[in-house]
């Protein structure tokens, strides 16, 4: 009965090993893209909401400085906390374009790009 | 090892690919995000533009091409006009999305038009792009509020009420687009056709009826922050009526109660409270739809208190001209335009008056602040007239006094009109208020109105009633009624045929009747010698030039056509109920009625001509009054023969017959003016304005209210049988609003009048805009 000489085990170990080692790092990639699609989307929603809030009928004007919130994306004992910003530019003297700009992580992570979103449209001052 | 590697590395590939779907989806969440907010961007810029010019949008001018609007990072606007559309693109946040919107003319049936690609917005270039009907936007802001509402071919999505604006928006961010349509609505500031923030109650006369209906089909609403008692609504007896096509609601913080005694009272400040006892109250479901049923309504209890806006007198619309001031007391009219003065407003009218004023009242400089005018007392137009105390307005009896206000010179109530009546302190008015502007009583002064409170002003034109203290309402007094009755529905209808008789016969070819300075369209300022001659004939009748012309017809002798007789004559035997109690008066009416159609005397004489007169009508007229207040045949007969020769009236009661024809054409002048029109247009309206409200007709001693209706505390109305009208809204905002003993309650909200008469509302200001619908596509 012939074996497997010491080179083929090797050989084989070492393409498995490089193929593991591809996977992983393969999945470690799809893991942050996976969590930064979360972030963003829950980022995104945080974003849309903030901006109803500033601009409801009912919300103080000027708007509300800013404020943070812990949300639940991928982990339920790790929540992801974002950070928004309200911008208010005046358009002319009856408008104003709000913006909500929402970051995560500093709004920067190795290897995930930039960490945020934003959202804003036109406020008309009757 | 190899197979192992293969499946992994297919795992690899298909988690690989949900990966990139998931980083697309949040771009497309991203995207369709940032395409809907430059659609409401879009929304927010139409409504800056529309704030400051309600016609923007409106496809008219000649042709133009993408033009630069508004210029920022943020936000690029372009407009434009293309065969009879009218374009807006604009691109939001550096290129992130854009939007488009385009105009069609309301009104007319919507087509295919030619618009912008918006890829090619976003790419700066202008690529035109074939759209469906259903993508236009409609300007209906400067509708009417009674104008009809747009539907079928005439709008994309919904039905489009008057005073309305229905955008239709598209909007795109890279490869995602969206749309939006929102309907926009002029704001009213007060959306009820009744409110206050007391008790609202409504006590009817048996047969009476409370009718509630809107212009705006959105809005029809009754509100109380306390209790509504209403009159019986159930199967053999539904008073209390909505709109039956559109509806309408009732809406109370506590119980609403249906067809409850209702019982009236005044605390010692006199403010009015009111109770109901018995009645059905609508706690239960079943009783709320099955009421609600047979209203064509909603009934709303406990549904929590309604935000009743507070009013400040500043918040009227205040005539730009002349402002007077006036002392208060007791200005009593004693002639067409002579008014006794007293600084007391108690001070009873008859003995010395402090002061006469005659033809206008002057203010402390000596300008005219005030014209006297057929017993009006008017505030010119473009002017405010402040009364620096509490104030009373009457007249002698004989004609009902008016405030008049807003009219020019001649009497006449120009377009757009707009004056002010400021009193500070309570104000009592023995007769009517009619015109455009506004009255307000300050300092916490009650308003007490006795009679119409506005006439058939022209209908774009409202009073707004503002008082800082309560308003009472009172059908006319017993003194100035006595000048009216119900026999002037048949006096108007028998003048009305006799003045068209005499204005289109060739018999009679000095008429009189047309043109301002001809004698019945100048009646109020004719002499009353002038008036006996326009009546009678002589030197001074009437003619059809300003200089009296000799060759006179005069209207007392005016022939009735046979086809009008009989229906004149039963108009009169149905206003005298002397004639259907007692066959003798009967007997002699009817034989004295043949006979002069026949030519005889009412001894059965012969007479020159025969045919029934003007002169005659009234003669049997003024027999039927005679016997009506005798109680039967009046004392003598003699008073239905005629002169022979003359045709028409006989000595001694020609004078009694000629003052009676005069009083009429003088009330037929009044109501005409006071209404902004003529003697010929009000004679020549189709409906008798006399009719009374049994006959389901307006009579003289109805309250007709058009505008805006404002107490700071309550609000009182004691009709008396009589019919209340208020087109407008009626505000009680600190305490209840009750109305009583009406035969027709009719609450017809119109916010037409509103914006008139308000200055956030007025005219430069531009429209508030609200959204009364958003949906996206």
């Amino acid at each position: 009965l012939k074996g497997f000489t010491l080179l083929e085990v090797v050989l084989a170990c070492g393409l498995l090993g490089c193929v593991m080692l591809g996977l992983i790092a393969l999945f470690l990639q799809l893991h942050a893209g996976s969590v930064k699609s979360a972030n963003l989307t829950a980022g995104h929603y945080f974003a849309v909401e903030r901006l109803q809030e500033t601009l409801a009928p009912s919300a103080p004007w000027p708007p509300a400085g800013s404020r943070e919130s812990g949300i639940y994306t991928l982990d339920a004992e790790k929540q992801t906390t974002f950070y928004h910003q309200v911008s208010v530019t005046a358009l002319n003297p009856q408008s104003d374009y709000v913006q909500v700009r929402v970051w995560w992580w500093n709004g920067q992570r190795s290897g995930q790009g930039i960490l945020s979103t934003s959202t804003g449209r036109v406020r008309f001052r009757p | 090892v190899l197979l192992f590697a293969s499946v992994m590395t297919m795992l690899a590939g298909a988690f690989l690919t949900l990966g990139r779907s998931q980083l697309a989806l949040g771009g497309t969440v991203d995207q369709l995000d940032a395409a809907d907010q430059a659609c409401l961007s879009g929304v927010e810029y139409a409504r800056m533009r529309l704030e400051h010019d309600a016609t923007w949008g409106i496809p008219t001018g000649a042709n133009s091409p993408p033009t630069l609007v508004h210029d920022h990072p943020l936000l690029r606007v372009w407009e434009s006009r293309q065969n009879g559309t009218f374009h807006v693109a604009g691109i939001v946040e550096n290129g992130r999305a854009a939007f488009c919107l385009d105009f069609l003319t309301a009104g007319q049936p919507l087509h295919s038009f030619t618009s912008y690609n918006l890829a090619g917005v976003l790419a700066g270039n202008w690529v035109p792009q074939t759209l469906e009907p259903q993508r236009a936007s409609l300007n209906y802001l400067q509708a009417a509020a009674g104008s009809p509402t747009l539907s079928g071919s005439y709008v994309a999505k919904r039905s489009l009420p008057p005073r309305c604006v229905n955008l239709i928006l598209r909007g795109a961010s890279g490869r995602v687009t969206r749309g939006l349509d929102v309907t926009l609505r002029q704001r009213v500031l007060f959306p009820y056709s009744m409110a206050a923030t007391g008790d609202v109650g409504v006590a009817l006369t048996e047969e009476g009826r409370w009718q509630i209906d809107s212009t705006d089909p959105f809005n029809n609403r009754v509100v109380s922050n306390q209790n509504i008692y209403g009159p019986q609504v159930d199967a053999t007896h539904a008073q209390m009526q909505f709109d039956a096509t559109r509806g309408g609601s009732a809406r109370s913080t506590q119980k609403i109660v249906l067809g409850g005694a209702l019982s009236v009272a005044f605390d010692a400040d006199g403010a009015v409270s009111v109770t109901a006892s018995g009645g059905t109250d609508l706690q239960s479901e079943s009783e709320r739809a099955r009421a609600g049923e047979l209203a064509h309504g909603t009934f709303l209890p406990q549904a929590g208190d309604t935000q009743i806006p507070e009013l400040n007198e500043s918040d009227l619309k205040a005539p730009a001209g002349a402002q007077h001031q006036l002392p208060g007391g007791h200005y009593h009219f004693v002639g067409p335009d002579t008014v006794h003065y007293w600084s007391s407003p108690a001070s009873t009218p008859g003995g010395t008056p402090e002061r006469v004023f005659t033809q206008s009242i002057p203010d402390s400089g000596g300008n005219t602040a005030v014209t006297l005018r057929n017993r009006n007392f008017v505030v010119p137009d473009g002017s405010k007239v402040t009364l620096g105390g509490a104030t009373k307005i009457s007249g002698d009896n004989g004609g009902v006094t008016y405030v008049a206000i807003g009219y020019d010179a001649d009497g006449a109530l120009p377009d757009n009109a707009s004056g002010m009546l400021r009193v500070d302190g309570d104000l009592v008015v023995e007769g009517s208020v009619v015109g455009a502007g506004a009255l307000v009583t300050g300092e916490n002064g009650a308003l007490t109105l006795q009679g119409k409170s506005a006439l058939a002003a022209p209908p774009d034109l409202g009073v707004a009633l503002f008082a800082a203290g309560p308003i009472r309402m009172e059908p006319v007094s017993p003194l100035v009624s006595a000048s009216t009755g119900p026999a002037e529905s048949a006096y108007f209808e028998l003048f009305k045929v006799a003045l068209a008789q005499f204005e289109s016969s060739p018999a009679h070819p000095h008429k009189g009747f047309t043109g301002s300075q001809l004698a019945l369209n100048n009646w109020g300022s004719l002499p009353a010698s002038e008036q006996v001659s326009a009546v009678t004939g002589g030197e001074n009748g009437i003619s059809d030039g300003v200089t009296p012309d000799p060759d006179h017809n005069n209207l007392r002798d005016v022939l009735i056509a046979d086809v009008e007789v009989a229906r004149l004559a039963d108009a009169l035997r149905g206003a005298f109920p002397v004639y259907a109690a007692d066959t003798q008066v009967a007997a002699a009416f009817d034989q004295a009625l043949t006979r002069y159609a026949a030519g005889q005397d009412g001894d059965g004489s012969a007479l020159d001509d025969p045919g029934l007169s003007l002169g005659r009508f009234m003669h049997l007229a003024l027999f039927l009054e005679q016997a009506q207040q005798a109680g039967g045949l009046p004392p003598s007969l003699n008073m239905l023969i005629c002169d022979a020769g003359t045709g028409a009236i006989d000595g001694p009661n020609s004078s009694q017959i000629r003052a009676r024809m005069q009083s009429l054409l003088t009330l037929f002048d009044e109501q005409a003016r006071s209404g902004g029109g003529t003697l010929q247009s009000y004679v020549g309206q189709p409906q008798n304005p006399f009719l009374t409200a049994t006959t389901n007709g307006a009579s003289p001693r109805d309250g007709e209210f058009k505008g805006l209706l404002y107490t700071a505390r309550d609000f009182h109305a004691r009709m008396g049988g009589y019919r209340l009208s208020v087109e407008g809204s009626l505000i009680a905002r600190g305490g209840s609003l009750v109305v009583e003993q009406a035969s027709l309650l009719r609450n017809r909200f119109n916010a037409e009048y509103l914006d008139k008469l308000l200055r956030s509302r007025s005219a430069g200001s531009g429209p508030s805009l609200e959204v009364i619908w958003r949906s996206r596509f």
